[in-house]
């Protein structure tokens, strides 16, 4: 029984995926997105010392009983509790983090162990990961949640850290081995809002992949204080959340290319 | 909205409840006769009732569809001194309090003081029940261990159930005249107790009919001097109306609406019983009239509505009674609790929700009142779509409808013995209380102070408030040397308490039997009149007595953290503790914080604080359940609090929850304000952890943002999570959908939310008609949102 680094598990979650659902953060992350709102998964990866434990301590206030280390087992006992719940809305268990991919094998076993108790099973991932545990977690997967923030090879290392070509590999090779797929892209605005990615993203989605299902998840600041309390400065401490006519916008780019287009979920 | 309808709404809620004192003139004018004294107790009953309805003044408001009113105008409120004689300091308070007040004029007061109460004082029910309870009893009562439910209001929380929908009271008193013939003076002892009851039946019955023929007569005149056409027909039409019913089986949907509310307005003028009156399931009983109608093409559906209206409009006219002492505390709202079912079953088991159900939701949705309450029953055979239509309503915010789990009740009412049809005709009332409907005379007397138990056990029995030794010596606790120790102190103080609480039960139970019959209730009892004794008497088909528990959650935290704390992880000496609690935590933050914090807390799908739930429950259920009563029924349990859980936490010192002395407990089966944390399908299934089957009724509230409601998906998630937590036999759930911003906001600025309606524990209230203490409760409500 392999155990993984958690930051929490939410229940009740009702926007990683369909139905109601419970959502399993794994900590570490290959990014390091000026915009993130989960900044502890990086922080809480490290491995364990003084630094480490005091973000451990902050964050495992009341409430949100899984910060550390556990074991699949551990995770199932608490995820299963909402069955019910996850039977009669379609709902399930979505991985998501930081980046699943990150600790792979805990993320395999987990997604094997959910399926064989017969839950749906959604990944949430930035799709940056080795194309052979991809293909692993493809087998044990009911859904993924595939984010694409920046189509620019350039931009993309220039506000994530990493270049996106195997991001982009990465999507194909889900296509092409028949995964349900759908497309996240956060709306920041001047960086991923940008007429030019959104155009670009489009196209990228029209030519390679039969995948016509994009969410579009508006920036909010919710992960400002966190930077403070990481003791890191946020890179973005004056960007305001897209406005209503932004969020239009971009749906109407995506709808009349003939895109289900869904905000925030 | 028609425009009468728009009229209506307005008028009912614009006007100002105040006491008016015909009825308690009319019956002591009536009970002070040598004509009546001379009679026996049912037949002195009947004909008060009789006076009353002979005398009191006839009242056919504009644009009124229904005729019948309980005083002489809409929220003009009878006083019952039969029952409870108020003092002059009582109409001081009632008149003047800041939330829930009643006006007294000059002319009620003085009518009061000089012909009522001087009357009834020291002969109504509560004088009576007063001397005849034990001290052990009264000290109890007085520190607040439990209420009485039975010292200002009457033993109601029934509900009708489709016999007057079938037959009128002619038939009614067909049924007497045959149970009189077959009385047996030959060798049964109560023939002549009951030829006396069948009697009052009787009399009770033609007060009824004489009343309506009253209405018949007044609405001709009313036609013959109205100019507006239409308006002159209609009022001839209603005359027709009160000419055919309730004397005989009512044949349109119209004249079934009037039916009921002429039985209603008997109901509460012969007494005033807890919960009013209650139609029950008003979809199923006017359901074949409806379709029947519709179906002949004599029926609009547009007028239907209208009628539907109309009728929700006579019960909003009739606040609750007036309330004072701790009746005032434990129940302290205008609302009285009628509670409209619609969907559940059949009797034959199949989906019950037709056409009407959701016409009902309509008009419950647009009319936006208090009363009556609504709710929805919700089997497992009912369509989604049918609880998605409710789920839109509850949306809104208004805490209506409550929702209902139709598979558990059904079996909590078969495991009470009701037969299977029973129990598919029965549903929930009052707050949630399950019943067969029609045939049960189920009472609730009283709520049970859980939280005070503990407080007793860790105090060897004295009363930390009074300084008095209130409970059993059971131990300092100092010296047990386990947990189980502590809970056994703990189920010693509670079964103390319950002995006496069943005892009083019985008690007081007899003396309405003997004292204060209901003939006109028990004619529309199943088996009363067949039986030829009182509701009161146990001449129902079920009798069953409840006690309702309240604080599950604050006394499962209290004992969980004395587990952990103090056995378990040993974090401090039960010394410490104690220490901390008498000092109501000041000097002692650090470990407050830990209790707070750091300590298991039942709603949060942890088994560390759920397992006890289990427990707590199990003992105060196994202490009462299938006590015999006098009625020749039972004792039961269920779970509720309407407005107690702020009077009983005034009354309990700190506990090892980290709750400071006097703040407010837990209220259902909800977790502590605020602790549960971990979303609200952890909060469901720590709730559903114990058997609500072995229950009469649970109340739990979730209050939700809006946000989680949000859009066609947000609605289905609020169906699944209705769905998910009945698939475990859970009995109830109610939500509040409003955000913390709004209530903060409607408590600093009440003027600028006027509307704004919340759920507070088994029905809704108007925010700005709560005390202080209770809107704070709701405010620290967790708010579950989504994820």
């Amino acid at each position: 029984m392999t155990a993984g680094r958690l930051f929490d598990i939410k229940r009740f979650s009702t926007h990683d995926g369909p139905g109601i659902r419970s959502t399993v953060f794994l900590t570490g992350c290959p990014l390091a997105c000026w915009w993130c709102h989960n900044p502890e998964a990086l922080a809480l990866h490290a491995p364990p010392g003084a630094h480490a434990a005091a973000a451990a301590a902050d964050f495992a206030a009341p409430g949100r009983g899984f910060v550390g280390e556990f074991t699949t087992a551990q995770v199932l006992d608490e995820v299963l509790r909402d069955r019910p719940y996850y039977e009669r809305s379609g709902g399930g268990v979505t991985v998501s983090g930081g980046e699943p991919f990150e600790q792979p094998a805990f993320l395999l076993d987990l997604l094997r162990e959910s399926r064989r108790c017969g839950l749906h099973t959604a990944v949430d991932t930035c799709g940056l990961a080795p194309a052979e545990v991809v293909r692993e977690a493809a087998a044990a997967t009911d859904l993924f949640l595939y984010d694409l923030k920046l189509l620019d090879p350039g931009e993309h290392e220039r506000y994530t850290g990493r270049a996106n070509g195997g991001i982009l590999e990465n999507l194909q090779l889900l296509d092409r081995l028949g995964a349900s797929i759908w497309i996240r892209i956060p709306l920041v605005p001047g960086i991923t809002a940008t007429p030019a990615n959104l155009e670009a993203t489009s196209r990228f989605l029209l030519d390679r992949v039969s995948c016509r299902r994009v969410s579009l998840l508006p920036y909010h600041r919710a992960g400002t204080a966190k930077h403070g309390r990481l003791g890191r400065a946020y890179r973005l401490p004056d960007l305001a959340p897209p406005t209503a006519e932004d969020v239009a916008a971009a749906r109407g780019h995506f709808e009349s290319k003939g895109f289900t287009v869904r905000i925030g979920a | 909205m028609r425009e009468r309808i728009q009229r209506l709404r307005k008028a009912t809620l614009e006007a100002v409840p105040r006491l008016s004192m015909e009825r308690a003139l009319l019956l002591t004018e009536c009970v002070a006769s040598p004509d009546c004294a001379r009679e026996p107790v049912p037949v002195q009953r009947a004909l008060a009732f009789r006076h009353i309805l002979t005398h009191k003044e006839l009242y056919v408001g504009p644009d009124e569809m229904f005729v019948g009113e309980r005083g002489p105008a809409p929220a003009a409120v009878p006083t019952y001194p039969e029952i409870c004689v108020h003092s002059a300091s009582d109409l001081d308070v009632l008149d003047s309090r800041a939330k829930v007040f009643y006006r007294v004029d000059a002319e009620a007061r003085r009518q009061h003081l000089e012909r009522v109460e001087p009357f009834w004082s020291g002969r109504a029910q509560r004088d009576r029940m007063f001397r005849e309870l034990p001290p052990e009893w009264i000290a109890a009562y007085e520190a607040g261990v439990f209420t009485e439910f039975m010292e200002q209001r009457t033993p109601g929380h029934t509900t009708l159930g489709g016999t007057i929908y079938r037959r009128g009271l002619a038939d009614l008193k067909g049924d007497i005249a045959r149970a009189v013939a077959a009385l047996d003076f030959d060798r049964d002892p109560a023939a002549l107790d009951r030829r006396d009851e069948l009697r009052a039946m009787d009399i009770a019955a033609d007060a009824m009919i004489a009343y309506a023929a009253r209405y018949a007569e007044r609405l001709d005149v009313l036609a013959a001097g109205e100019p507006d056409p239409a308006r002159r027909d209609e009022l001839a039409r209603m005359a027709d109306i009160c000419r055919r019913v309730p004397a005989h089986a009512p044949r349109t949907f119209r004249e079934a609406l009037q039916a009921y509310w002429f039985i209603h307005v008997g109901v509460i003028t012969e007494l005033n019983p807890w919960d009013s009156f209650n139609p029950g399931r008003l979809d199923q009983h006017l359901g074949p009239f409806f379709e029947r109608e519709r179906a002949a093409g004599t029926l609009d559906v547009e007028d239907a509505r209208e009628m539907l209206q109309a009728f929700w409009v006579k019960f909003h006219n009739h606040p609750a009674p007036p309330k004072v002492g701790v009746t005032a505390q434990e129940s302290g709202t205008y609302t009285d609790f009628t509670l409209i079912n619609t969907g559940g079953v059949r009797p034959d088991g199949t989906d019950a929700v037709n056409d009407l159900s959701y016409l009902i939701l309509d008009v419950i949705e647009e009319m936006r009142l208090l009363q009556p309450g609504s709710m929805i029953q919700v089997s497992k055979k009912n369509p989604d779509a049918f609880v998605k239509r409710a789920a839109r309503i509850v949306r809104t915010g208004f805490g209506q409808p409550s929702i209902f789990n139709t598979d558990a009740v059904v079996q909590e009412l078969l495991r009470q013995g009701k037969s299977l049809e029973d129990a598919r005709e029965g549903g929930c009332s009052g707050c949630v209380e399950a019943g067969a409907f029609g045939r049960e005379a189920y009472i609730l007397s009283g709520y049970f102070n859980l939280p005070k138990i503990v407080d007793l056990a860790l105090h060897d029995g004295l009363d930390t408030r009074t300084g008095r030794q209130l409970g059993p010596h059971t131990g300092d606790p100092r010296a047990f040397a386990s947990f189980d120790g502590l809970y056994a102190a703990f189920e010693a103080q509670l079964r103390h308490f319950v002995d006496i609480k069943v005892r009083g039960n019985n008690l007081i139970e007899r003396l309405y039997a003997r004292h204060m019959p209901v003939p006109f209730l028990s004619l529309l009892i199943d088996d009363c009149i067949a039986k030829g004794r009182d509701y009161h008497d146990g001449g129902a088909r079920y009798n069953t007595t409840y006690i309702q528990g309240v604080g599950l959650g604050t006394t499962v935290d209290a004992l969980a953290s004395l587990r952990h704390n103090v056995y378990a992880t040993r974090r401090c000496t039960m010394d410490a503790m104690l220490a901390a609690l008498d000092a109501d935590f000041a000097g002692h933050e650090a470990l407050h914080r830990a209790l707070l914090d750091d300590t298991p807390k039942y709603g949060n799908d942890d088994d560390r604080a759920d397992d006890l739930v289990r427990r707590v429950f199990g003992s105060y259920w196994s202490l009462i359940d299938g006590r015999p009563n006098v009625r020749g029924g039972a004792h039961r349990v269920d779970m509720l609090p309407t407005t107690c859980h702020v009077y009983f936490g005034r009354v309990t010192g700190a506990l090892p929850d980290g709750r400071r002395a006097g703040e407010t407990v837990s209220e259902g089966i909800s977790p502590v304000q605020g602790a549960d944390r971990r979303g609200p399908t952890a909060a469901l299934n720590s709730a559903a952890k114990f058997d609500h089957v072995k229950t009469g009724g649970t109340l739990l509230n979730q209050k939700l943002t809006p946000r989680a409601l949000a859009g066609e998906d947000g609605l289905m998630n609020l169906v699944h999570l209705v769905r998910g937590y009945f698939s475990r036999d859970a009995h109830h759930i109610q939500f509040n959908v409003v955000t913390r911003a709004t209530l903060l906001d409607a408590q600093r600025h009440p003027e600028k939310h006027r509307d704004l309606i919340v759920r507070v524990a088994g029905y809704s209230d108007y925010f700005a008609n709560l005390t202080r203490e209770l809107q704070d409760e709701i405010i620290r409500r967790t708010e579950q949102q989504d994820f």
